[in-house]
């Protein structure tokens, strides 16, 4: 008898188990038939350059793990080493991200190399971004440093850092790093190098009251400052 | 049975262990914590079934085990991050990261306790 009802028990988590997946999968199939839109972004068409405005648009999606855990990865290329380790997981690669940013005439600083990372002390360099952040309904463009909790504000100050080989060769996908970096095409300089990690002073979440519920699909805006 | 028994209790103190790696900044910004999961269950399977005298992991055992574990981790993270960390842990170990943590919290919980009915109901004895 005990081992007919273990044998229903087994049964029933192998089911449970089938039917958790098969769920999943039509929950996909039905999302891949309908394309996500958001703006001139869709699921095809993950960044969008418009050298006119200078601006690049690109598609992100939110990782709620960071909405409680803290981080000193902004925006990462979902593929890359690290892109399960930041609030928002971005779906365009660093590279492309790189060479957009040069084509609307973003310079790139590169003066931060990996020894600086373990001091804390260079602040990265190279044209200045200003980022924003929309999703559908929220109806307008917030500013990237609204979406973070920190328990020290410093006005956020991004930069083109550069880091082309360093991104290359680490293939980390960092493209927003929350302090200055060796590795990410872009950084905050408002934060020394590695500062975040290195000192441990300043804690970064994702901020649960400003942002949408993890896997929203949102629109990462980086303009270059005149 | 035994060896269900083992694998349920070495699966929680395999969670149990990526849970407190989970904490240390440092090393969750460079690995996988998830894989810490399998490591461990690998270890402590291959530690018991080397083992000259049979270990026998009964019902009570493991459920003390169980709710020990559940309350060290639920005074390690606390009650916001309980319903975040583990589900995250596995979330990224599968690399399933379109899974919602209440799907996986759900599937967990669920997993957690038929496993608990089915050592209860085979009662495993060093026999079997």
């Amino acid at each position: 008898m005990k081992k007919v009802l273990s044998l229903v028990l087994t049964l029933v988590v192998i089911m449970a188990l089938v039917t958790g997946c098969g769920s999943k999968s039509n929950t996909q199939s039905t999302e891949t038939n309908k394309e996500f839109k958001l703006g001139e972004l869709s699921d095809t068409k993950t960044m969008v350059v418009n050298k006119d405005k200078k601006e690049i648009q690109m598609l992100a999606q939110v990782n709620g793990k960071y909405l409680t855990e803290d981080t000193r990865h902004g925006v990462v290329f979902k593929e890359g080493t690290n892109g399960e380790k930041s609030v928002l997981r971005g779906m365009a690669n660093q590279n492309d991200f790189y060479n957009a940013l040069l084509e609307i005439s973003a310079k790139p600083g590169n003066n931060i190399s990996l020894d600086d990372m373990k001091l804390a002390a260079e602040s990265v360099e190279g044209s200045k971004l200003n980022v924003f952040v929309t999703w559908n309904g929220l109806g307008k463009e917030i500013p990237f440093s609204d979406i973070l909790k920190s328990n020290e504000k410093r006005p956020m100050d991004i930069r083109f850092g550069g880091n082309i080989e360093a991104a290359t060769s680490l293939k980390t996908g960092c493209i927003l790093c929350l302090d200055s970096c060796a590795v990410g095409i872009t950084s905050d300089a408002a934060f020394k190098a590695n500062e975040l990690t290195l000192k441990k002073q300043v804690k970064i979440t994702g901020n649960p009251d400003v942002l949408p519920p993890d896997g929203t699909k949102v629109a990462v805006i980086f303009r270059l400052a005149q | 049975m035994r060896l269900f028994a083992l694998i349920y209790n070495t699966f929680v103190w395999g969670l149990l262990t990526a849970i407190i790696a989970f904490n240390n900044q440092w090393l969750e910004m460079r690995i996988n914590i998830g894989y810490i999961i399998p490591v461990i269950m690998f270890i402590l399977i291959t530690a018991v079934l080397i083992y000259k005298k049979p270990v026998i992991m009964t019902v009570r055992f493991t459920l003390l085990n169980l709710m020990s574990c559940f309350l060290l981790v639920y005074f390690i993270i606390g009650s916001k991050r309980l319903t975040v960390v583990p589900a995250a842990i596995i979330r990224e170990a599968i690399n399933k990261t379109d899974i919602t943590f209440p799907a996986i919290n759900m599937f967990l919980i669920l997993c957690l306790g038929l496993g608990l009915i089915v050592i209860w109901l085979w009662k495993p004895k060093s026999s079997q």
